[in-house]
């Protein structure tokens, strides 16, 4: 069990993208015209527990917190696509083991700073497609994490690819937004601070959200729900084997700011809630131990059209 | 589902005999290859990609009977909702009402939404029965059964939803795809799906349904009709309008 010390450390990697909801900056789905730039940066607190349990009590709790920055510069290839670069920063960050059941309670802790992953991004406006007065885009990402350890070599590597559909639609008082998104988290491997090597498989997660953007003049504020599931997820390292057959996700978020139309400065709140299924495959393991992973997020997001 | 088949295949062929213009066989082609024809290549393109993604990243382990524990069940117990009205229900009744609607109160275009659900029916229903038969997929908590993929409750439901916006809006819309998610979401809850499974039934589904509508628009016309008979029997009429 001590060897699941850092799979969610992965998901720092994810945190920023999957917390963004692309605000429409002047009903633009954020996507800049020919030959303009946009520049979207967040700063914010990312702070994850993971908790592995069985239906009546917790073996082992996780924690994981950083302090991270991140930008995207964006160029209009045309009126309809886009083209931009990106790459996140943790300014600190740091995971604590706060319970072992096996062991008592064992505090262990490592913390680093560094790039968290960089990337491409493309954005594409979709012509009026089943409804003229829907505005409809697809944004394709792709980005390589990498994260090492201050005090150790623990790092990560991974590919992930994030595939996403969105709409959106004015009303006379509200605007209605959502999308669909479909991520692939690539293979991670981790070397751990006590030299063991950890590998996480890849998986794949596909989710729906939906919202309601209400403006006021240049004052907005939002709100979307999602829901997700999640294919199987893996854990291997030489003496633990983790295999978890399905998962899930229901997440929330509040967005407050203030727009012109050549920025926006917002404060984003996010939780989300990660349940899988079984993740031994242990015989000898209790058959109901499963992995429950609880997110939350607060940063501050700018959006300034160059 | 073979029932299915063959009372969609009824209504459809049916019901498109009135005022129809081209041959069967050119609505026949011209409907199959909708989802790529039509603007519904967009939903086909986003699906598949979604579909061999989450596919791609399906475990490699050997198989293993899949036994969710309650809190890996989002849906909880009511699950066993999407199983029965996921299937046909919703699609046979919208097309016996709106055909009974369109018949009695002289409503060409109610005649007209029934033919269309009738065909993205049929075709949604029709590929996914013939993709389940061919690939065989295991269902994760029911290894004996061998018709996983892909999912025939979110192809059936998706078709649904799809042809209601299409023709009716989204403010139905919107109820009937989120009807249509419960269902599709219900079968990875009750472990009758792998993720795949759904997504390419929802893509197959969403395809058809939109692809079929835009070819309706185009009022693509016939003459066909058929009929059950006594004894098993299934009746066909073949006209041409001049």
């Amino acid at each position: 069990m001590k060897k699941i010390l850092y799979p969610h450390l992965f998901l720092t990697f994810c945190g920023p993208l999957l917390a963004s909801p692309e605000v429409n900056l002047s009903s633009i789905h954020s996507i800049p015209k020919k030959g303009e730039w946009l520049l979207k940066a967040e700063s914010g607190y990312y702070e994850q527990e993971v908790e592995l349990e069985t239906e009546d009590r917790v073996l082992e709790l996780f924690k994981y917190q950083d302090f991270h920055q991140s930008i995207e510069l964006m160029r209009g290839l045309s009126d309809r696509s886009a083209l931009g670069a990106h790459v996140s920063y943790a300014l600190y960050g740091n995971l604590n083991k706060d319970f072992d059941q096996s062991t008592g309670l064992d505090h262990a802790h490592t913390d680093y700073r560094g790039i968290q992953y960089a990337g491409v991004t493309y954005k594409y406006f979709l012509p009026h497609l089943l409804d003229k007065k829907i505005a409809q885009s697809l944004r394709l990402s792709i980005h390589h994490g990498v994260v090492s350890a201050n005090d150790g070599n623990a790092s990560i590597g991974g590919t992930d690819l994030f595939l996403r559909y969105q709409f959106s639609r004015y009303f006379p008082y509200f605007e209605l937004f959502g999308k669909l998104e479909t991520i692939h988290f690539g293979k991670k491997e981790i070397e751990r601070v006590d030299g063991e090597e950890e590998e996480h498989d890849s998986y794949a997660q596909n989710t729906i959200d939906l919202g309601v953007k209400k403006d006021f003049k240049h004052f907005f504020i939002s709100l979307q729900g999602g829901f997700g599931l999640m294919t199987n997820y893996n854990i291997q390292s030489t003496s633990y084997n983790g295999y978890s057959d399905k998962g899930h996700l229901l997440r929330y978020q509040l967005e407050w700011g203030y727009q012109t139309a050549d920025w926006l400065l917002s404060f984003n709140y996010l939780a989300s809630s990660e349940n899988f299924n079984k993740i031994v495959d242990d015989p000898h393991a209790d058959p109901s131990l499963e992995y429950e992973w609880e997110t939350v997020q607060a940063y501050i997001r700018l959006l300034w059209r160059l | 589902m073979k029932i299915l088949i063959t009372l969609l295949l009824t209504f459809c062929f049916s019901l498109s005999s009135f005022a129809q213009e081209n041959s069967w066989s050119d609505i026949a082609k011209s409907d199959l290859a909708s989802p790529f024809t039509t603007s519904a290549r967009y939903i086909l393109a986003g699906g598949s990609v979604a579909t061999l993604i989450t596919f791609l990243n399906q475990s490699r382990n050997p198989y293993k009977k899949r036994e969710s524990f309650a809190d890996a069940k989002p849906l909880g117990n009511f699950g066993f909702l999407g199983d029965y009205i996921g299937y046909g229900p919703l699609n046979l009744g919208y097309i016996a009402w709106a055909s009974w609607y369109g018949h009695h109160y002289q409503d060409q275009e109610m005649l007209k939404n029934a033919e269309v659900m009738a065909r993205a029916s049929l075709y949604a229903s029709g590929l996914t029965l013939g993709l389940k038969s061919t690939i065989s997929e295991r269902r994760p908590g029911y290894p004996d059964d061998h018709h996983s993929f892909p999912s025939g409750h979110s192809s059936a439901s998706f078709a649904f939803a799809s042809v209601i916006t299409a023709r009716h809006g989204w403010y139905y819309g919107s109820l009937a795809y989120a009807l249509a998610g419960f269902i599709a979401v219900s079968r990875v809850n009750d472990d009758f799906h792998y993720l795949h499974d759904i997504l390419a039934g929802i893509t197959i589904g969403a395809s058809y349904g939109w692809g079929v509508h835009y070819n309706a628009q185009n009022n693509n016309r016939f003459i066909f009709a058929l009929t059950p008979m006594p004894n098993r029997g299934l009746g066909a009429m073949v006209g041409y309008n001049f």
